[in-house]
C-alpha cells in the first residue's frame, strides 16, 4: 500500500492507537467516540489518509499560487462577479466548531461559484470595537487594543486552519484607524446631508455597563449584555435619521426575494408602518380641579381635545372608552390632585417599559373622571381611562377602545364592565345572532350597527370614516411608524470617536476633514469604581481648539455605536486598502450588492436594517452607485451547532480520589475537574477551633454543580460519567455552543485530531443548513469514515491502474460500468 | 451531500477490471473529487492530484454532465411473487415484455422464492410492476 504518511510528519496520527501505544494528547470525548475496541480497530485500519500532512500542504500551495485573490474588474475578462460574505466575527478570543459553520457555508458557496467561472470576492475582517474589550481591560488590566489585536491574531490562524478560500489581502479590523477614519468622514457627509442630528432624548441607561442602550439592545426591560434592569435618563444624543428612508426601507423588502420570509417579516414588523387616522375627541366634562386650572398655568391642554391614533376608524361606532398611557400629560396632570392616579402611574412604572413586558402584564386601568364626545355623535359621551397597555411612544399615547374588535380592549372592557357592541360582521355570520363575549373578532368583514358605515367593507368603511372625520374637522388620515431614528452615541472608550467639537461660542461644530482621523488616545485607565467614559476622564485628549473661532473647546467624548462599524464594512472590502476614500466608487459599484450573505438570524433586525439604511445614505451622499440601495441581494440565515450540556452532580469527595495538580489546584484524580476544599464554615465545626478546621478542610472536597466541557465527560455511558471516574454527570439540554455552558468543542484541537475537512463535512451534514445541527460523536465518526473511504477508493484505483490509467475516450460501456457512468453524470 | 454518499457506494460496488469499468471508475472518482471540493477542499486536492488532475481542483471548471448519460432512461420495477414484493429490477424504459420477464426471473431473491414452485402466470404492467403467480 502506498502511504502518504511517509516523510517528515511529527505527530502520530491520533487513530493509530493500538493497545499499549502512547496516545498523543488524546481528548476525552474523542476517546468516548472510539471507546470500544472493535470500532477503534476499524479506525486504525482505515487511517490511510493523514490529514495532518495533507491539509497544511494544500493550504500552503493555495497561498503560494494566490488562488483566492479576487480579480479587479478589468482582469475579470467577462467573468460574472460573485461577492460571497459571512457576517464578520467579533474577535472574542477563540473560535469553536460552532462558529465554523457560518464560514464553511459561505466557503462552499464561494468555491462552487469559482468552479463555475465566477470572479469571486470572499473576504474576511473583524468587528473589533465593543464592550467586551473594555470589560477585559477592567477585569484583567489588559488594554482593549492589545486584547483585541491578540484575539484577532489567534482567530485568524484558526480560520486559516479551516482552509477557507478567503482573499486575505483585504482583511481589516474596524478598530484600525485606517478604517474608522473613513467612517468619521462619512459621518460628516451624513451630517451635511441632514441625516445626522442631535436630540435630547429619553434613553435606556444600563446602570451596570454605564452606557446608553438602543431600544433594540433592551430585552425584557434588561440590558442585552449586563442583564441589569434598564433605567430612563435624558441625554443629548447623536441620531441617525433612519426614518428619512422609512418608506423605502419598507417598500424595498418586497424586492428582497432571496431573503428568508421570516427575516423579511421581522424587518417589516420592526419598521411597523400603520396607516390610519388621528381623531380629536372633544371634551364633554372634566373634574372640577381640572376646570379650575387656568390656561396661564400652562395646563390649558387639560381642556383641549384628546388626540388619538387608530388604524381602524371603521370601528368608531363600536367605541366604548378612551385610554391614555400612564405617562400621558393629561394622566400626569390628574395625578397632581388624585393620589389614586399617582399610585397607578407609579405601579405601572415598575412593570417594565418594553412592549413585551406590557404585552404580558395584566391589563389594568383607572377612570380619570373625564368624559369626551363621540366625533360622529356629540350626544354620545365616553369615559376616559388611563391604562397600562397604552404606549406613550406609539401615536399620541392615547387610543379609543373598540372592544369587539381588539382583544386587549375587550379584556379591559370586560374587567371594568364597560358597555360595547360589535360593529364588524364576519363574512357569512348572521347579524341577529353574532355576539362577542370574551373573544374579539379582529378580522375584516361587513360593518353594521354603524349608521352611515353600515354595509361597507372594512376597507371602504375606513376611507368613509376618514372622509367624515375630515368634514367634521374631527380628524385626518395619517401614517404611523414604529421605526425610530437611531441613537448612535455611546459613553464608551473602545469605539469610533465622533468627529465633533463643542464650543461655548459656536455650539457643536464638525471636525474639519483634514484633521481626520480623530484617533483614540492609548493612555487611558479603566477602573471599576470610576464609572463613565475613560475618554471623558483623560486629562488632555478632549481639550482642543474650535475650528470655527479658534477658541478653547472640547471634543465630543461619545463614541459611535458599534453597529455603525458593521453597517458599511461590506463596502470597504471592495477596496480595502484605499487611503483617500472609504472605497472607490467604481469598485464598490462593481461588487455590490453582496450576492450571498450568510449569518445568524439573531442579526435579522438591527444589523440588516442599519446596513440597508447606510447603503441608501452612502448612495445619496455620492459614495456609491447602487440604485436599489440594497446591500445584500441574497441572505442565508444558517442554523447553529448545538451540543449536549453537562453538569457535575453535587458531591463530596475525599482523598485519594482528589489530588493537587501541577498548578496547585485541587482536581479529581486523573481529570481536570476542579473541586474546592470544604471551608471551615461549610464543614460546620467550631469556628474557634481554626487549626483543626483548616486541617479537616483538606479531608473533604466539594464538587459543585459546575458545567463540564465535553472532553471532561465520557458520554458513551449512560448516565455519562466524568472521564476516568465513575462520578455521574447530569446531561442538560442541547444548546447552542457557548463558552458559558462550556459545551464547546475547540476548533484547533478538533482540526489537529480529525482534520478541517471532517469538521467542514460534519457541520454541513445531517441537517438542512438553516436548521441547527447537533454535534455528536457518531456524526463526527460518520464524516471521518467518509473521508477515509473516499481516499481509500481513490488510492486503490490509482495503485492498480496508475494516475492516468484506463483509456482516454470512453469504451463502449455496458451493464454495471454503464450504470456508474450514468450515476456520475446524474450526480453532476 | 447525500448524492456524494450514493456515488461513493456505487464506485465501491463496481469491481470490474475491464477497460469500461476502469474508465467508469476513474471518471466517477475524478468527478467525485470535484463534487466534494467545495466541502472538503484538502481531501479533494489530494484525490485530484492522485488521479492526474491538472492544477488545483479548486480552480478546475465544474464538471459538465453528458445529457445522454444523465437522462434517466431506465425504470425501477418492483417484482411481486404471489402479491408480496420480493425484489426490484432496473430495466430500460419500454423494454419488451418478454425481456422484462426474463430479467425478473433471473433476480436472485425471486429465484429463491420460486424454488420448487411452478410459475403459472407473469403479468407485466409496462414500466410499472411485474407480478408473478406461482404455486
Amino acid at each position: 500500500m502506498r502511504s502518504i504518511q511517509s516523510g517528515t510528519h511529527i505527530h502520530e496520527p491520533l487513530v493509530i492507537l493500538g493497545p499499549g501505544l502512547r496516545v498523543p494528547r488524546i481528548r476525552g470525548w474523542v476517546l468516548s467516540c472510539i471507546n470500544d475496541n472493535a470500532t477503534r480497530q476499524r479506525w486504525v485500519n482505515m487511517s490511510r489518509y493523514n490529514h495532518r500532512e495533507v491539509e497544511p500542504k494544500w493550504r500552503g500551495r493555495w497561498a503560494a499560487a494566490n488562488i483566492d485573490r479576487a480579480l479587479a474588474p478589468e482582469e475579470a475578462r467577462g467573468k460574472p462577479k460573485a461577492y460571497i460574505l459571512e457576517m464578520f466575527p467579533y474577535p472574542s478570543g477563540r473560535i469553536h466548531v460552532g462558529h465554523s459553520r457560518n464560514y464553511t457555508m459561505g466557503d462552499v458557496i464561494a468555491r462552487f461559484r469559482r468552479a463555475n467561472g465566477y470572479n469571486v470576492l470572499h473576504p474576511m475582517g473583524w468587528d473589533a470595537f465593543g464592550l467586551p474589550a473594555e470589560n477585559a481591560a477592567m477585569e484583567r488590566g489588559i488594554h482593549p487594543k492589545g486584547w483585541t489585536y491578540d484575539n484577532i491574531a489567534a482567530m485568524r490562524e484558526q480560520l486559516k486552519l479551516l482552509g477557507l478560500a478567503i482573499d486575505w489581502s483585504r482583511e481589516f479590523a474596524t478598530c484600525d484607524a485606517s478604517y474608522y477614519k473613513h467612517q468619521q468622514a462619512m459621518f460628516l457627509a451624513f451630517w451635511r446631508k441632514g441625516l445626522v442630528y442631535r436630540k435630547k432624548q429619553k434613553v435606556n441607561w444600563d446602570p451596570v455597563d454605564n452606557t446608553v442602550l438602543a431600544n433594540e439592545q433592551v430585552v425584557d426591560g434588561k440590558g442585552w449584555r449586563s442583564g441589569a434592569p434598564v433605567e430612563t435618563r435624558e441625554l443629548e444624543q447623536w441620531m441617525f435619521k433612519v426614518t428619512a428612508y422609512a418608506d423605502d426601507l419598507l417598500a424595498a423588502i418586497g424586492g428582497l426575494d432571496k431573503w428568508p420570509d421570516k427575516v423579511r417579516l421581522m424587518q417589516s414588523n420592526w419598521i411597523g408602518k400603520s396607516q390610519g387616522a388621528k381623531i380629536w375627541w372633544d371634551i364633554a366634562s372634566v373634574p372640577e380641579e381640572l376646570r379650575a386650572m387656568s390656561p396661564a398655568t400652562g395646563q390649558s391642554h387639560a381642556r383641549d381635545p384628546i388626540e388619538v391614533f387608530t388604524t381602524r376608524p371603521d370601528t368608531l361606532f363600536g367605541a366604548s372608552f378612551l385610554a391614555l398611557a400612564p405617562d400621558h400629560p393629561l394622566t400626569k396632570t390628574i395625578a397632581g390632585f388624585r393620589p389614586d392616579v399617582a399610585k397607578f402611574i407609579a405601579d405601572c412604572a415598575t412593570l417594565g417599559t418594553s412592549e413585551a413586558d406590557i404585552e404580558k402584564a395584566e391589563k389594568v386601568g383607572i377612570d380619570l373622571g373625564i368624559r369626551v364626545k363621540h366625533p360622529f355623535d356629540p350626544t354620545w359621551e365616553l369615559p376616559v381611562w388611563a391604562a397600562n397597555f397604552v404606549l406613550s411612544t406609539y401615536g399620541s399615547g392615547a387610543i379609543f377602545g373598540s372592544p369587539a374588535g381588539d382583544q386587549r380592549d375587550l379584556d379591559f372592557a370586560n374587567k371594568y364592565k364597560l358597555p360595547f357592541k360589535p360593529v364588524v360582521l364576519p363574512h357569512g355570520a348572521d347579524a341577529a345572532t353574532h355576539a362577542i363575549t370574551d373573544e374579539a373578532f379582529t378580522g375584516e368583514g361587513v360593518i353594521y350597527n354603524s349608521h352611515f358605515l353600515d354595509g361597507l367593507s372594512t376597507k371602504d368603511a375606513i376611507a368613509r370614516a376618514i372622509d367624515e372625520l375630515v368634514k367634521r374637522e374631527a380628524g385626518e388620515a395619517t401614517t404611523q411608524w414604529r421605526l425610530r431614528d437611531w441613537g448612535v452615541s455611546r459613553q464608551r472608550y473602545w469605539g469610533c470617536p465622533i468627529p465633533a467639537i463643542h464650543c461655548a461660542k459656536c455650539g457643536v461644530v464638525p471636525v474639519p476633514e483634514k484633521d481626520l482621523p480623530i484617533q483614540l488616545p492609548e493612555d487611558v485607565t479603566f477602573e471599576r469604581d470610576k464609572p463613565g467614559n475613560p475618554l471623558d476622564r483623560h486629562p488632555t485628549w478632549k481639550h482642543t481648539k474650535c475650528p470655527t473661532c479658534g477658541g478653547a473647546a472640547t471634543r465630543e467624548t461619545d463614541t459611535l455605536d458599534t453597529f455603525v462599524d458593521s453597517s458599511w464594512y461590506f463596502a470597504r472590502f471592495t477596496d480595502a486598502q484605499n487611503e483617500t476614500a472609504p472605497f472607490d466608487k467604481k469598485l464598490a459599484s462593481y461588487w455590490l450588492p453582496v450576492d450571498q450573505y450568510v449569518g445568524g438570524v439573531e442579526h435579522a433586525v438591527l444589523h440588516l436594517l442599519y446596513a440597508r439604511f447606510f447603503t441608501r445614505a452612502m448612495r445619496d451622499c455620492g459614495y456609491l452607485d447602487l440604485p436599489s440601495g440594497e446591500p445584500f441581494a441574497s441572505l442565508f440565515t444558517q442554523g447553529m451547532v448545538v451540543h449536549e450540556t453537562y453538569r457535575a452532580t453535587r458531591q463530596v469527595l475525599k482523598p485519594p480520589s482528589v489530588h493537587q495538580d501541577q498548578r496547585g489546584k485541587w482536581v479529581i484524580r486523573g481529570t481536570t475537574v476542579e473541586v474546592t476544599p470544604s471551608t471551615p464554615a461549610a464543614w460546620g465545626g467550631d469556628p474557634a477551633d481554626v487549626d483543626r478546621a483548616q486541617r479537616d478542610a483538606f479531608k473533604e472536597f466539594k464538587l459543585p454543580p459546575t458545567w463540564l466541557t465535553p472532553d471532561q465527560v465520557d458520554s458513551s455511558s449512560r448516565p455519562p460519567v466524568i472521564m476516568g471516574t465513575d462520578i455521574p454527570v447530569s446531561v442538560g439540554p442541547i444548546e447552542k455552543m457557548s463558552k458559558s455552558k462550556k459545551n464547546v468543542v475547540d476548533l484547533d484541537a478538533f482540526v489537529t485530531d480529525f482534520g478541517a475537512d471532517v469538521a467542514r463535512w460534519f457541520v454541513l451534514s445531517d441537517s438542512p443548513p438553516e436548521r441547527d445541527v447537533e454535534w455528536t460523536a457518531s456524526g463526527v465518526k460518520g464524516a471521518w469514515n467518509f473521508v477515509q473511504r473516499v481516499w481509500s477508493l481513490t488510492e486503490d484505483h490509482v495503485e492498480k491502474f496508475g494516475k492516468q490509467g484506463g483509456s482516454a475516450s470512453p469504451p463502449a460501456a455496458v451493464g454495471a460500468a454503464h450504470a456508474l457512468r450514468q450515476l456520475t453524470h446524474r450526480t453532476i | 451531500m447525500a448524492r456524494c454518499y450514493e456515488l461513493v457506494n456505487a464506485i465501491a460496488k463496481l469491481k470490474g477490471e475491464d477497460a469500461a469499468s476502469v474508465f467508469a471508475r476513474r471518471e466517477a472518482l475524478r468527478t467525485l473529487s470535484q463534487l466534494i471540493a467545495p466541502f472538503m477542499p484538502h481531501l479533494a486536492e489530494e484525490c485530484w492530484e492522485s488521479l492526474g488532475g491538472e492544477g488545483f481542483v479548486a480552480t478546475a471548471p465544474w464538471p459538465v454532465a453528458d445529457p445522454a448519460l444523465a437522462e434517466r432512461n431506465t425504470v425501477t420495477l418492483p417484482i411481486q411473487v404471489n402479491g408480496k414484493k420480493r425484489g426490484e429490477i432496473e430495466v430500460a424504459k419500454g423494454l419488451p415484455q418478454k425481456d422484462v420477464e426474463a430479467v425478473a426471473l433471473a433476480h436472485e431473491d425471486v429465484k429463491r422464492f420460486l424454488e420448487g414452485q411452478n410459475v403459472r402466470k407473469i403479468i407485466v404492467v409496462a414500466d410499472r410492476i411485474v407480478n408473478i403467480v406461482a404455486n
